[in-house]
């Protein structure tokens, strides 16, 4: 179904201006440090001409606006400057650190969908059992308390009590998987190595699940309350008074339909849970973005820590703008704004 | 009444009281919340920072080699966790109320000007509300303490920057709703000020409105207190935070458990109940109003 040019126009123009905030906002954020930025990234025992030096290379010296231009060009070209604390280029540093990250927001919106539905067909199902109440107080537990107080749970009973799982790291250091995509799950499984498999995925078990919670919950209120609508639906009767099994009913007559809304959420949800895995990589040591965010951070790497709030910044832009595309596509009687 | 209607009748009933218990739950953790935190130097025993090395991971008072005068055992350094978790409690309370009356000024301002004048100023305060969304909050809220410095002033401060976008997306939805309804167009036409309209008529009428996005964002406050004094960028060490108080806790696990699990227990009983009187507020207030993030 094609979109109408004019608001995919509008869309993208959206899209340009928030780029350009972004830029704007992530250079003055950097900007505005207390007193002199330069002074906050050398050692303390820097010589002053080691400091004039590192002021001329950042071109801190130069007018505000130059400085935003050249900022800007170099945003545009990808270069993102070097890391302090590691000495290497921003962009090369953090990409490396993407595929973890990535694979740890998939597996948690795979998991979240596979519970999500299934929970919230039940729900629907059965609304108003005593099922029903368990898992929507269950949902109400999931939706409220946030991720990194899940994740903190779980390595408490998993890890220290039961040892039932791995609660830190992608992956046992016995293993030896080669980067082929950057996903260890995949890869693994590339190089028919099962039990490097099997260790990822007891790894990534615990920070997957913390960070699916939320979102299990969601898709379970949501889910619920489309399926109740579907199944209400003349042709649902229709089917019933023909005599179709049930089963076939739920999940191919009325899941179909009902999941629609479903899916569109996910979208959205997928820029929520990249902000999420931040605190989940933190607390499992998860060798993602989130964590060299934290050792930007612990560096006070200036350059490090801009290019990494800039990635993220564009990927949810990126995603809002895929997110209201898909949304018109499946459903072109909506006009966005 | 046939015994179908009477079924639906009790469920709704049912209903209905399972939402006031979502409300009486919030308010009764809210007071409990902040008399702690006002009457924190009556109840706790102790002062919070004074150690005593040598009575370190002591265990609560029930549990054996528990001591009376520690009713919930200490620390690694001999601190009265009891003690701690009070002025904990009262570290939350300041966050969640000063961060709050931030975050809601800004955003109801932006929120009634946006609404109201629409057009080019609704434009720009919406694609700016756009842009600072399009930084992940824990993100936001780590470069901010990078960029400010650790402590309680500028946890607050980072809330303040972040979170007035949610306030100014509901209250300006809320204002175009209610710039339409006929007293406000009755009050175009006498000629009232666009001042007196803002701040007379429609802002009384956000209120509810106001009110449980108020509640939410304190459990959101209280939660990013939390979250960055977990990771050591909240407050200042030896303020006593729930959230230092856990990872301090998590380290020395082994040893003793009540270390991470009390601090543990109040923040999830607080921002359950704060999200609860939110809830509930919001299913008796305006069942219409989303807030899923």
């Amino acid at each position: 179904m094609p979109v109408s040019s004019t608001y995919l126009l509008r869309r993208l123009l959206y899209m340009i201006i928030s780029i350009i905030g972004v830029s704007v906002f992530g250079f003055i954020l950097f900007r505005i440090v207390p007193g002199d930025p330069v002074l906050m990234m050398v050692s303390p025992t820097a010589s002053l001409e080691d400091i004039e030096a590192l002021r001329h290379q950042l071109g801190f010296d130069r007018p505000l606006y130059i400085q935003y231009v050249n900022w800007f060009r170099d945003f545009l070209s990808g270069s993102f400057g070097t890391s302090i604390r590691y000495n290497t280029d921003v962009l090369e540093l953090v990409t490396s650190r993407l595929p973890a990250t990535l694979e740890l927001v998939i597996v948690s919106i795979l998991v979240a969908f596979v519970i999500g539905v299934l929970i919230g067909v039940i729900s629907a199902v059965k609304s108003g059992s005593w099922a029903d109440r368990i898992l929507t107080g269950f949902s109400f537990l999931g939706f409220s308390l946030p991720h990194f107080l899940w994740g903190i749970v779980f390595i408490v009973i998993f890890g220290a009590i039961a040892h039932l799982l791995p609660v830190s790291g992608r992956i046992d250091i016995d293993f030896e998987v080669t980067p082929i995509t950057g996903f260890i799950l995949i890869d693994s499984l590339v190089s028919g190595n099962l039990a490097a498999f099997k260790s990822a995925l007891a790894h990534i078990a615990l920070p997957a699940i913390s960070l699916a919670l939320s979102l299990i919950a969601i898709l379970h209120r949501t889910l619920k309350s489309s399926m109740l609508d579907v199944l209400g639906e003349d042709y649902i009767f229709t089917d019933r008074m023909k005599g179709l099994p049930e089963r076939k009913i739920i999940f191919e007559r009325a899941l179909r339909n009902a999941l629609i809304p479903t899916i569109t959420i996910l979208g959205v949800q997928f820029t929520f849970l990249m902000g999420g895995s931040i605190i989940i990589e933190y607390i499992f040591g998860w060798p993602g973005m989130g964590t060299l965010l934290f050792t930007a951070v612990q560096y006070k790497d200036l350059p490090l820590l801009q290019g990494i709030v800039m990635v993220y910044a564009l990927i949810v832009v990126l995603t809002n703008f895929l997110v209201d595309l898909t949304y018109t596509i499946i459903n072109p009687k909506i006009e966005l704004r | 009444m046939s015994s179908e209607e009477f079924i639906t009748e009790s469920l709704f009933e049912g209903f209905k009281s399972i939402l006031s218990i979502k409300v009486i739950f919030g308010l009764i953790v809210l007071i409990i919340l902040f008399s702690t935190a006002i009457l924190a130097p009556v109840i706790s025993p102790f002062d919070p920072n004074e150690q005593r090395l040598n009575e370190a991971y002591k265990p609560p008072f029930w549990v054996k080699g528990g001591d009376k005068n520690y009713i919930l055992g200490t620390d690694s350094l001999g601190r009265d966790i009891f003690s701690r978790l009070v002025y904990g409690a009262r570290v939350a309370a300041v966050v969640a109320v000063v961060a709050t009356i931030l975050t809601a000024i800004t955003g109801i301002l932006v929120g009634l000007l946006s609404g109201f004048f629409g057009g080019k100023v609704d434009q720009i305060f919406m694609r700016l509300v756009d842009i600072w969304m399009s930084f992940p909050p824990v993100l936001f809220a780590l470069a901010l303490i990078a960029i400010l410095g650790v402590g309680l002033k500028n946890v607050i401060l980072a809330i303040a920057i972040i979170d007035w976008t949610r306030f100014a997306r509901v209250v300006r939805a809320e204002v175009i709703n209610i710039k339409e309804k006929d007293f406000i167009l009755a009050d175009k036409a006498v000629g009232m000020s666009n001042t007196h309209i803002i701040f007379r008529e429609i802002l009384p009428n956000t209120i509810p409105i106001i009110i449980i996005l108020a509640t939410l964002e304190m459990s959101i406050a209280i939660t990013v207190e939390i979250l960055l004094s977990y990771v050591g960028l909240g407050v200042k060490a030896f303020t006593p935070s729930w959230g230092s108080m856990i990872s301090e806790g998590l380290a020395y696990f082994r040893i003793g458990w009540w270390g991470m699990l009390f601090p543990m227990l109040a923040t999830i009983v607080v921002i359950l109940g704060l999200n609860s009187l939110g809830d509930g507020l919001r299913e008796k207030i305006d069942p219409r109003l989303s807030l899923m993030r």
